[in-house]
């Protein structure tokens, strides 16, 4: 019977190549060898280029995976949540996932190889940018760039309506409005967030500039606050009666086309998209940018401040390459080499260096600088409310602004909506 | 007569705009500037330019994942068709309805479902570090997406075979294997034609296990078409492009084996 | 399944006679002996679909944490939180009314079409090649497209209505229209692939009603409805069982579109478990949605097979 023969080698072939598969181990690698997963971002686009160079210094082969943002999450949560030891670096936003990871035991702490270090300097970093990048009294990450909330704007149209840039929180919708009328509501006055996972990111400096915080100093919601409902009006306002149509679905990508089209005459946004407006392949305004500080409130302009970093895995087996890695991606040559590309450098070493101040030769770029400068100085390193649930609680508190801009609910409710969402999601953190 | 021969061509062009428009529409935008691309729908001179294309390469081992995407999709296809045919060919004979629910329950499980599972057996067998593991793991995993898509479009074709047909060579006293190969299959190689195309297509087409599966080597193409748009950076002309590289093996199969895409959507519903 | 020993007994037949074997008992002698043949693919097909989803079903009664480990047996905790989960029915509400929406416009779209694409002129088969390709490409390229197409402010849609005078659609920025819109690119991408079927359909029904209708003076759209589609009925339940299988698991479009938002407006219970697993990394509770799902996408598929053996009786 050949058919026997043939099913039972099918079988064996089968069986076979799983036994195989089985035999194969989960050694990371080479200790030679490290796994970088990387997400769609300036930083990777401008290091890129550069690990050869750290490969032929240090003998470390360095293995890239670049992912758009959310797919490198899809990614670095399955390995994490799996206990891989296939992925050895990875880029990571401690003010978003940090608890939640640290918690989890996913980042392997830095403090010891920085300490060890001779060259490292870890000192080198402001303050804040140290603080933002430790969990728990660990440092879990290397900071690898510092953005912030700033608001650009066109020069040209602005000179054409004869109107002065906003520089208070009170002038912001007035200028709205001005542009709004004079335009013929051809151009959009503001592009700004409204996707709820990504909302906080820019409504939090409007309510940090008004002298609020997320949370109490006993960790509950600080949104019973009657102060935190003005400060929802106001973004909602700005929103709804200034933004571009549909902005409860957008995000950054979404305000910089519009801003790099001509179509908007201020764009709220993270200062790392200076690199999509002011790139002439990619927008029509080149030249026509001006940077400003995020307009002032009662306390003062309080952005967001935000670093990127780069976290070792707990279930990496090559710790050594890795932290290897990571004293070179954020030592101070790489970083001044970065700046070349557009990257703001998080040390201040860096940040002062004559090499990169030189390369900010144009007006749009010496005011943004200016602008990132008063970010790292008065920022507000929590870019939403902090905890185990950061991801799920950014969404409570952009779902309910985002209800306020569609006019679904009012700012007093979407407070009380806020302030019941997250206490039990704070309640997490214990 | 012509009255009506003009109706027909009027349906023609208004669902030929709704439901082609939108693929000229990227076919045309991957050939445009970026500035032009979001600027007027309307402005037809605007230049034509390669640009988004070589970029792709430039910028990206484009290379690598056309050819990934070709190494996962044809071989889970043809392991889908070696497993399939003769599959289908005891679920027509043998009348096993169960078999049949079985490959089913398949297609009604949700991708999402099979993405940690999968992940967590890639990591046991070493997947992200070796390229023959991981490819493997592709196309065994893409197996679940063209082993049930070959089954249930083999199934009609087997039971056109008159079993007549197969009954005279008993006398010659062929076995079961004989009669497979030498009778069934001859016969039904139309419907082989047409699973294959119609398998590839599926396979090329999906990417969520390739975005848990494949490491840097080994990614395909609908995995990469993300990475046009993030933060700093907003390639409408790359990623127009990406997608009509992606949407390739659709249009030229549309040109060249219509008849067998058209045979593998009816089949199994139309006899 | 029918024991192959109890093939020994089969009675020969007359080659050519068409009726088929009583099943259990007698296996037709060309049937004889070839079931080791499906044993791969069976045995592929439990390790590929039924571990995974034995692996599932595992997860969803266990708590499995964040960092991997599992802090064993639970029981049907996941499922009562489930039921109690706000999000979990406005999901199940979402996934439903897609569902509904994209089944009744395709199914309607799909018959005009096919019926057009049924038509023997010249031309016919370029026609049916342009209305080929939404049905056969990638999801991934399909999502990107529309959302260019879609932005409210540089996309095509919104300036095609302002030519013609119609007002800026908020296409994926409004709870209320986001679903629609969705739907929208569903339908655009599925009905060509109802039609095809429904072409083929149409084609192949016999001409003998028709022509006694005719003699009957009976109207074109009467002769449709009333001799048409009941003979239309096998081929189109087909299709709609294919198309209901899908649209119960939507993912694809979202995922790349919306995420689900804006406002959970379009979270359906696929995307949702996915963001439990993947963005809030609760494995357990994803595991349960995906069951809960595959569930019900087995039930409906189930109660749609039972109508249509009881239609084909």
């Amino acid at each position: 019977m050949r058919y026997k023969v043939l099913s039972a080698g099918l079988a064996l072939a089968l069986a076979g190549g799983l036994a195989a598969c089985g035999g194969g181990s989960d050694s990371g690698g080479d200790a030679n060898e490290i796994s970088l997963v990387m997400s769609n971002h300036p930083w990777q686009k401008a290091i890129e280029p550069l690990l050869s160079e750290f490969e032929q210094a240090s003998g470390v082969k360095v293995k890239v995976q670049t992912f758009a943002e959310q797919q490198a999450r899809d990614k670095i949560s399955l390995n994490l949540q799996s206990r891989s030891s296939s992925m050895d670096v990875f880029m990571t936003l401690p003010s978003r996932e940090g608890l939640q990871f640290a918690k989890a035991g996913y980042y392997a702490p830095l403090d010891d190889y920085m300490t060890k270090s001779t060259e490292y300097d870890a000192a080198d970093f402001p303050a804040a940018v140290k603080t933002g990048m430790t969990v728990q009294e660990k440092t879990v990450a290397a900071p690898i760039n510092v953005e912030g909330v700033v608001l650009y704007y066109r020069t040209d149209l602005f000179q054409q309506y004869g109107i002065q840039p906003p520089k208070t929180l009170d002038e912001l919708p007035t200028v709205a409005a001005a542009i709004k009328e004079k335009s013929g509501g051809k151009v959009t006055p503001i592009a700004l967030r409204g996707q709820s996972a990504a909302l906080p990111f820019t409504f939090g400096p409007f309510l940090h500039s008004q002298g609020l915080e997320w949370t109490k100093e006993d960790g509950t919601p600080a949104f019973d606050d009657p102060a935190a409902a003005d400060v929802i009006n106001r973004y909602a306002t700005l929103a709804k009666d200034f933004g571009p149509p549909g902005v409860v679905n957008n995000t950054f990508t979404q305000s910089s086309a519009l801003f790099a089209a001509g179509n908007a005459a201020m764009e709220l946004e993270s200062s790392n998209e200076i690199g999509s407006i002011n790139d002439p392949k990619t927008s029509k305004v080149v030249g026509k940018i001006g940077v400003l500080d995020f307009p002032a409130g009662s306390a003062g302009s309080k952005s967001t401040v935000l670093n990127w970093g780069i976290a070792i895995s707990s279930y990496s087996k090559n710790k050594d390459a890795a932290w290897k890695f990571v004293e070179w991606a954020t030592g101070k040559a790489t970083q001044l080499k970065l700046t070349s590309n557009g990257i703001a450098p998080p040390r201040t070493s860096v940040a002062q260096d004559k090499t990169y101040t030189d390369t900010l030769n144009t007006e749009t770029l010496k005011q943004w600088n200016e602008a990132l400068a008063n970010v790292q100085e008065n920022g507000s390193t929590e870019v939403g409310p902090v905890g185990v649930s950061a991801p799920e609680m950014r969404k409570v508190v952009g779902d309910a602004v985002g209800k306020v801009i569609l006019g679904q609910a009012d700012a007093p409710a979407a407070a009380k909506e806020i302030q019941d969402g997250l206490t039990p999601l704070l309640a997490k953190n214990g | 007569m012509t009255k009506r021969l003009g109706g027909i061509y009027a349906a023609y062009v208004v669902f030929g705009v709704i439901f082609f428009g939108p693929v000229l529409f990227m076919l045309w935008s991957s050939l445009r500037n970026n500035v032009d691309i979001t600027g007027s729908l309307f402005n037809l001179a605007s230049p034509l330019t390669l640009e988004n294309f070589t970029g792709l390469f430039e910028r990206f081992d484009f290379a690598r994942y056309i050819g990934n995407s070709f190494v996962v999709a044809g071989g889970s296809t043809l392991l889908g068709l070696v497993l399939g045919a003769p599959a289908a060919y005891v679920i027509v004979r043998r009348k096993l309805a169960a078999l049949g629910f079985l490959t089913l329950l398949a297609r009604m499980a949700p991708g999402v479902l099979f993405v940690l599972p999968l992940f967590v057996l890639s990591i046991r067998v070493g997947g992200p570090d070796s390229l023959a593991v991981n490819y493997t793991l592709l196309i065994v995993a893409h197996l679940i997406i063209t082993l049930p898509l070959c089954i249930w479009l083999l199934v009609p074709f087997f039971e056109e075979i008159p079993a007549s047909i197969e009954e005279s060579t008993l006398i010659d006293g062929a076995n079961g294997w004989q009669r497979f190969t030498r009778i069934a299959l001859p016969l039904a190689l139309p419907g082989l034609s047409v699973a294959l195309t119609l398998s590839f297509v599926f396979s090329w087409n999906y990417f969520l296990f390739a975005l848990a599966l494949a490491n840097e080597q080994t990614l395909p193409l609908t995995v990469i078409a993300f990475n046009f748009i993030g933060q700093g950076s907003n390639d409408f002309g790359g990623l127009m492009a990406a997608s009509t590289l992606i949407s390739a093996p659709a249009l030229l199969l549309t040109i060249f084996a219509q008849r067998w895409l058209v045979r593998g959507i009816t089949g199994g519903a139309v006899k | 399944m029918t024991k192959p020993t109890s093939a020994s007994g089969a009675a020969k037949r007359a080659p050519g006679a068409g009726a088929p074997p009583r099943r259990g008992r007698r296996v037709d002698p060309i049937a004889r002996g070839i079931w080791p043949f499906a044993l791969p693919a069976v045995v592929v097909t439990a390790v590929l679909v039924l571990a995974p989803i034995a692996y599932t079903i595992w997860l969803s009664v266990s708590d499995r944490q964040a960092d991997g480990t599992n802090a064993g047996f639970l029981g049907f905790a996941n499922y009562t939180e489930m039921f109690a989960d706000s999000e979990f029915w406005n999901a199940l509400k979402v996934t439903v009314f897609l569902f509904a929406v994209c089944l009744i416009v395709e199914t309607l779209l799909g018959l005009a079409l096919g019926y057009v694409m049924s038509l023997d002129v010249p031309g016919r088969r370029i026609f049916q090649g342009m209305m080929l390709i939404p049905a056969i490409t990638a999801s991934v390229a399909v999502g990107l497209v529309w959302l260019l197409i879609m932005d409210p402010s540089l996309g095509a849609a919104n300036q095609i209505l302002a030519k013609v005078g119609v007002d800026p659609v908020v296409w994926l920025g409004d709870p209320d229209i986001a679903p629609w819109s969705i739907a929208l690119v569903d339908i655009w991408q599925w009905t060509p692939f109802m039609a095809l079927i429904i072409a083929a359909g149409i084609r192949s029904l016999p001409e003998e009603p028709f022509e006694a209708a005719a003699i009957d003076g009976a109207s074109g759209w009467r002769t449709a409805w009333n001799v048409g589609l009941p003979l239309l009925r096998p081929v189109l339940t087909v299709a709609m069982l294919l198309r209901t299988v899908d649209l119960v698991r939507f993912f694809d479009t979202i995922y790349i579109m919306t995420q689900g938002g804006p406002v959970n407006a379009t979270n359906t219970l696929n995307v949702y478990g996915y963001n439990t697993g993947f963005v809030d990394n609760e494995p357990s509770y994803a595991a349960t949605l995906q069951i809960a799902l595959l569930v019900l996408v087995v039930l409906i598929a189930g109660v749609f097979t039972w109508f249509r053996q009881r239609a084909a009786r």
